[in-house]
């Protein structure tokens, strides 16, 4: 019997020998690697900053297809990390799906809070910076209410503005966003109990939430994917240019973290998170209870299936407690990001979501032109 | 957890265990020829899993939990130790500290929302008094047009009174 046959696995000298070559070859890329990351450009698509509050900006989307419909669609992202993620690349863009539909889309961009914006709450957010932003995007194009898409973070948020103001809301994409904690069996949920994470004394300590804890513990949810599989798979294909650019734009994101307003990060975790307010009725936004079942308008809950951050436990049931009549749940097979950016989500999630959006927007009478021309 | 109840050498033995038997699962055999470099990938991916899992597993355990709890609670303590030595020393230097910046921010804020307060009192009160500037209007208006005078006195609660 030869050794091959008695140690299955163990490497001969010739596999030695392509697996050093290999490893030369891919050092020989390094450089190009090092040029393609230093070349690396997120946004596909370019915009305008059509408002400005304190550090809130919102930007609109640049586009050359007419607008086909007079119902505008605000995003809403989270307070954890820039937006452009909704927008990273030439495919791998959820906001192109809307722009080239014809619907007017805008982005919010919550800034990077300071030290002196340690005070900011959910009140200042949803009642202070997005209700004069809806309030702007009605009057800019002259309609009652407005479509929302809000994803992870800026998806809770959303729904609790569709609470307390759902004339203003004509549509609502949830994508990947929690509403009702009850299910504590996810890792986060573990972390974030009230006896092991105490918010109170992080925010009396540091002001905000800093970006590092919360990139770390992000990171730490999935260590093995993030740490080594992730690296392993960048190896295999560093002779692969596409895929670097890819690689290279979503590490750019991944790093690009923000520290959250620590009052607001106080109330999210401790109201929402442990407390699970939202769901019950019982949280208080600018003096009035937040009813979920006050949202009226049409609601399209995008769920991730194998979301590690937000499990699908956490954003279902959203359609159970709604006052709408038209409403779908879609639970596509991807991760929380992949749900996004992912090459399958792309192709075959978001054409379907812009479309459901498409039927029940008000299309465009008259002269097609661009707001405010 | 079950992790904690068990001695040292049984997560390390359950964790070989379950590479192997997910090896086996994914149909892991012994390399003959070409397949080699799949069989590879397939013993690392097997293995990333089982690491995966246990990780998972090991981060919701009682131990873990009790052992980032205590570690954060030190952390934040000796961040707060540091502040209040910060604010000592830059106030004994006669500089503001971050919790001086704090009490102004709380202080305008406070002015912020009693301003806005006011000024919200002040506009329901403008649009009672418009509004009542109207009637009034609307009451005169009637008063010096003949056909509203008619409708004055025909109506039944006399506007025009």
């Amino acid at each position: 019997m030869s050794a091959t046959a008695t140690v299955p696995w163990m490497m001969n000298p010739a596999d030695f020998q392509a697996v050093w070559s290999d490893f030369f070859t891919k050092l020989a890329y390094l450089p190009k690697a090092m040029e393609v990351a230093k070349k690396v450009r997120v946004g596909a698509t370019p915009t305008d900053t059509v408002l400005r509050i304190d550090k809130m900006r919102l930007l609109h989307y640049v586009s050359t297809v007419r607008a086909q419909f007079e119902t505008p669609l605000l995003v809403v992202f989270a307070l954890v990390n820039r937006p452009y993620i909704l927008d990273l690349r030439p495919g791998k863009s959820v906001v192109a799906h809307f722009v080239d539909r014809g619907l007017e889309t805008y982005n919010l961009d919550w800034g990077v809070p300071s030290d002196g914006d340690r005070f900011l709450g959910l009140d200042d957010y949803i009642e202070g910076q997005l209700d004069p932003v809806v309030d702007f995007l009605r009057e800019r194009h002259h309609c009652e209410s407005i479509n929302m898409l809000g994803y992870c973070m800026g998806g809770s948020m959303t729904a609790m503005y569709a609470a307390l103001h759902p004339e203003k809301v004509k549509n609502f994409i949830m994508l990947a966003a929690p509403v009702d904690w009850s299910a504590k069996d996810h890792l986060l949920g573990k972390w974030t109990d009230p006896s092991v994470f105490d918010v109170d004394k992080l925010i009396e300590v540091y002001g905000n939430a800093p970006a590092e804890l919360l990139q770390g513990s992000f990171m730490m949810l999935k260590p093995v994917s993030t740490l080594f599989e992730k690296y392993f798979s960048f190896y295999e294909n560093m002779d692969d240019e596409k895929y670097l650019e890819d690689f290279f734009a979503m590490e750019t994101w991944l790093n690009d973290n923000i520290p959250v307003a620590g009052e607001m990060f106080r109330q999210f975790v401790k109201y929402c998170m442990q407390q699970n307010k939202l769901v019950r009725g019982e949280l208080r936004i600018g003096g009035k209870h937040v009813n979920l079942s006050e949202i009226t308008c049409p609601i399209l809950n995008l769920v991730a299936l194998n979301d590690h951050l937000v499990p699908k436990e956490l954003s279902l049931p959203l359609n159970d407690y709604v006052g709408s009549k038209d409403k779908e749940s879609i639970v596509f097979p991807a991760g929380h990001i992949g749900l996004a950016v992912g090459s399958k989500s792309n192709r075959e999630l978001w054409p379907k979501a812009a479309d459901w959006l498409a039927k029940r927007s008000v299309p465009k009478r008259g002269p097609q032109s661009l707001p405010g021309a | 957890m079950g992790a904690n109840n068990n001695s040292a050498g049984d997560p390390f033995s359950t964790f070989w265990t379950d590479w192997m038997s997910q090896m086996s699962g994914l149909g892991v055999v012994p390399p003959s020829g070409p397949s080699r470099e799949d069989v590879l990938k397939q013993m690392r991916q097997a293995f990333f899993d089982a690491c995966a899992k246990h990780c998972d597993e090991f981060m919701r355990s009682e131990a873990f939990l009790d052992a980032m709890k205590r570690s954060f609670d030190g952390a934040l303590a000796f961040k707060q130790q540091l502040n209040e030595f910060l604010t000592r020393a830059l106030h004994e230097g006669q500089a503001p500290a971050r919790s001086d910046t704090d009490s102004i921010m709380l202080v305008l804020r406070s002015f912020e929302e009693r301003v806005l307060e006011r000024i919200d009192a002040l506009g329901q009160r403008v649009t009672a008094l418009e509004a009542h500037v109207g009637r009034v209007t609307a009451q005169a208006a009637a008063g010096n047009d003949p056909a509203g005078r008619a409708r004055a006195a025909k109506g039944p609660k006399g506007a025009a009174r």
